[in-house]
């Protein structure tokens, strides 16, 4: 179900949703704000890809889901409320399909699941989802992670010599989310 | 007779692909260091997805790279042919460190010849990726230490176009993909400048250790008893990880491929916490106390390899 209904945001910032399911989409999407994180990220999955991020994301992006969804329901469920939206904020909507699948994939493997939504960004799911260059001051970073940053800067000096991929190794550095799991 | 020939013929064959995909490779090594580029790509770790921006520009004075987040709070990179400069606004704090001297030309002929015994390099063919026409090249571990790679190469200029990193079982653990790349673009100072100054950031900043009384440059007071085959000792130095900490040795252990780092460092009290192992995509880090030494083994490598190093350190002879 879960699935189907990713399929189904995937195809709306695709533009490639049909009518008779948009109507039933957005009435869901206007009762579940997992479902409009989940837009969210989708959209930004897309943009991302196709390199349509601008430097900034209004950090209320998600709430004005919120607020388009209530606009356009009213009105017979028409998408152009929500597709007005999609493309301001970050460029043009272009397929998230691709970008949604590479996700797919690796969480599956990793996590054995396909249920679960797939998280294509670290922000918050609620509360006006900081996705980019945020003027929001994130969450501190545990301070393990900074005692192991002078050992990761140390070490990628090394491993950009001898390794293939150029300045790659410090993309670990510059990710989000980067804080480790500890297993002792 | 006959199937003499043919295994031959098939034997030189498989070289011959073999040669044919480290050439790729090499070139690629190459074109990353060498190309003036500027890209934004996504990388994929942990079931998340980030978005970032790289230029790179080679010029007389060396080369010049800027790596930035697009996606969260605005952390950057900064490399020269000095420094490394790391940049995160999340803690405010700057990190400066020595950069190494990269080689003129890329050692991976030899590296790679190293590497193929502990490794399977494969040409796997042609694809498209980020609307360029890419050729696609497999490197698959022989055993559980090490991690796989599949490289997508861009055909003329042997640009990295997307690489996947998987586990020993062929499992995706990391993904880089470019969605724009200008290769020989017309690079503007302003956009290798970093965006943040830094200011009422605190700063750290590593340094080497030179004249030691403590022990001769050149030779370790420790030693690995337990290596995975392959891996061989490639440089040692001292090293003062903190502005207030005791000099650290740092041995570099690489298997022509990977790189792994083992830190051992004094300490005066117990400090139990980096002890354990850390995960962050591919790279894996294991700490723990010895006699009074922490001991920490930083490399992109399985969680397994980097705990049985660091649980095979000991006082060389």
């Amino acid at each position: 179900m879960k699935d189907k209904l990713h399929e189904q945001l995937s195809a709306l910032v695709d533009d490639e949703l049909a009518e008779h399911e948009q109507a039933l989409l957005l009435k869901q999407l206007a009762a579940d704000t997992a479902l409009q994180a989940q837009l969210s990220r989708y959209q930004l999955a897309s943009d991302a890809l196709h390199n349509h991020l601008p430097q900034r994301i209004d950090p209320a992006f998600h709430t004005r889901i919120q607020a388009a969804l209530g606009d356009t329901l009213p009105q017979g469920g028409g998408r152009s409320g929500i597709r007005a939206l999609l493309k301001p904020a970050a460029g043009v909507a272009v397929a998230a399909s691709v970008a949604v699948v590479a996700v797919l994939s690796l969480q599956s493997v990793r996590d054995g699941n396909l249920d679960g939504a797939p998280l294509l960004a670290s922000a918050p799911d609620a509360g006006g989802g900081t996705y980019l260059r945020a003027d929001i001051p994130p969450p501190a970073p545990a301070p393990l992670a900074q005692g192991l940053d002078v050992y990761l800067v140390n070490h990628n000096e090394y491993a950009v010599n001898r390794g293939m991929q150029g300045m790659l190794p410090y993309v670990r550095l510059v990710g989000q989310d980067m804080s480790p799991v500890v297993r002792k | 007779m006959r199937l003499l020939a043919t295994f031959l013929l098939v034997a030189a064959g498989h070289a011959s692909a073999q040669d044919s995909a480290r050439q790729w490779l090499d070139e690629m090594s190459s074109a990353l260091q060498t190309l003036d580029y500027d890209g934004t790509f996504v990388y994929l770790h942990d079931g998340k997805l980030d978005a970032m921006r790289i230029i790179h520009q080679v010029s007389d004075g060396g080369q010049r790279e800027r790596l930035v987040s697009l996606t969260g709070s605005a952390r950057e990179v900064l490399r020269d042919d000095k420094a490394v400069t790391c940049i995160k606004p999340d803690n405010k704090s700057v990190m400066i460190g020595k950069s190494r001297p990269r080689p003129p030309f890329p050692v991976l002929p030899r590296d790679l010849g190293k590497a193929s015994h502990y490794y399977s390099i494969e040409d796997v063919g042609d694809d498209r990726m980020a609307g360029y026409n890419a050729r696609v090249i497999a490197i698959s571990p022989k055993d559980e230490f090490r991690y796989g790679y599949r490289f997508w190469i861009e055909q003329n200029t042997r640009m990295l176009l997307k690489y996947d990193l998987s586990d020993p079982h062929g499992m995706p653990i990391e993904q880089v993909m470019f969605t724009r790349l200008g290769i020989g673009a017309d690079i503007p100072q302003s956009a290798l400048q970093p965006s943040l100054t830094g200011d009422g950031y605190t700063w750290h900043r590593q340094e080497d250790v030179r004249n030691s009384a403590v022990m001769s440059p050149g030779k370790p007071g420790w030693q690995v008893r337990e290596l995975p085959a392959g891996f061989t000792l490639t440089d040692f130095q001292l090293k003062r990880m903190r502005e207030d900490g005791e000099a650290a040795e740092h041995m570099v252990f690489s298997d022509g491929l990977a790189t792994v780092s083992v830190y051992v460092e004094k300490r005066t009290h117990q400090d139990d916490s980096l002890n354990g192992l850390s995960s962050m995509g591919a790279m894996n880090a294991y700490g723990l106390m010895l006699d009074g030494y922490h001991v920490m083994v930083v490399g992109e490598v399985p969680p397994a390899t980097v705990r049985m190093i660091a649980h095979s350190l000991e006082r060389a002879g």
